[in-house]
């Protein structure tokens, strides 16, 4: 445990965040079509649209996270040279 | 809101109902605030006694804050150092048999909209107009969906610690109501609630709660420094 930098610790939390913003947007998507759904008596257009929206908002964060930790693998390995 | 396992009503200001989650905090509140008062009286420039715990508290801080989010960014400390605090006597209150003010889900998702709004006001005030536009990245089509995206913070932040402190003090609840359920009669102590507990409560009171505390503080950090940078 005494090798980790305050970098790793870092990377940990965001790891703990990945499947939280992943399954949020879908519920969250879910959620709001349910509501939509039942406010406008459109049947389930809604639902799937935002259950849809929902998935691609997921992979969208998803990709940014990725992004975000490879930055921070590269600056560790600049760091370590 | 009076049922199962929510926060119990305890009394009404001006029908507005203060729940026991509230008195806790009240109760947190003061005991921090009186012993940051009575913690910063009297400072010597030879630090002996209390003020040594003081120092080594605070300069832990700075440097966890200095570290993660650069000498730049060493300003927010204070807002750090205050949700550590807070956040971690707030979860490991569940010892005291009171409900931890975190196990509420208004006080989780009250301080991840302070983050929340932390984060996008130093995005702006640092960065300007460039920040905002980087929510039209890759191309102008995914400003809603970068704006929805970025939503997932903080009901992510505070469902986290929220779920997690929650659940350790359902479990904890459930396991004492079976415990009283098993203790023999005859011996007319609660026997078995007062040893099996300790294992639960060192585990989701203690280290769970010191973990969320840290991980919320050292998100709040990655975010704005993310932010800023």
């Amino acid at each position: 445990m005494s090798g980790l930098k305050f970098k790793d610790y870092e990377n940990l939390t965001l790891i703990s965040q990945i499947a939280l913003i992943m399954i949020i947007p879908i519920f969250g998507g879910l959620f709001l079509g349910k509501w939509l759904d039942e406010k406008l008596q459109t049947g389930n257009i809604f639902l799937l649209t935002m259950i849809i929206l929902g998935v691609i908002i997921a992979f969208l964060n998803l990709f940014k996270y990725t992004m975000r930790g490879i930055k921070n693998r590269d600056d560790k390995d600049d760091e370590d040279e | 809101m009076s049922e199962g396992f929510g926060p119990q009503k305890v009394f009404e200001i001006f029908g507005m109902p203060i729940t026991n989650t509230v008195t806790v905090t009240w109760l947190i509140m003061a005991i921090v605030i009186s012993v940051s008062y009575f913690a910063t009286r009297n400072l010597k420039k030879k630090a002996s006694g209390a003020q040594v715990i003081t120092e080594l508290v605070v300069s832990s801080i700075n440097n966890l804050t200095e570290q993660t989010m650069g000498e730049k960014l060493k300003a927010f400390s204070p807002y750090i150092g205050t949700l550590l605090i807070f956040i971690g006597i707030s979860n490991i209150s569940g010892l005291f048999g009171v409900r931890p003010p975190t196990a509420d889900v208004n006080t989780t998702l009250s301080l991840a909209i302070v983050t929340f709004f932390m984060i996008h006001f130093f995005g702006i005030k640092y960065n300007g107009l460039k920040y905002l536009k980087g929510f039209a990245e890759p191309f102008v089509l995914l400003l809603p969906l970068n704006i929805m995206g970025e939503l997932a913070t903080p009901i992510s932040l505070g469902f986290r610690l929220f779920g997690n402190i929650v659940g350790g003090m359902i479990i904890i609840n459930l396991l004492y109501g079976a415990l009283a359920n098993f203790t023999p009669e005859f011996i007319g102590i609660p026997l078995l609630q007062a040893g099996i507990p300790v294992v639960f409560h060192i585990y989701f009171d203690l280290f769970a709660g010191v973990l969320q505390s840290f991980i919320f503080a050292m998100l709040t950090m990655v975010f704005i420094s993310i932010a800023v940078d």
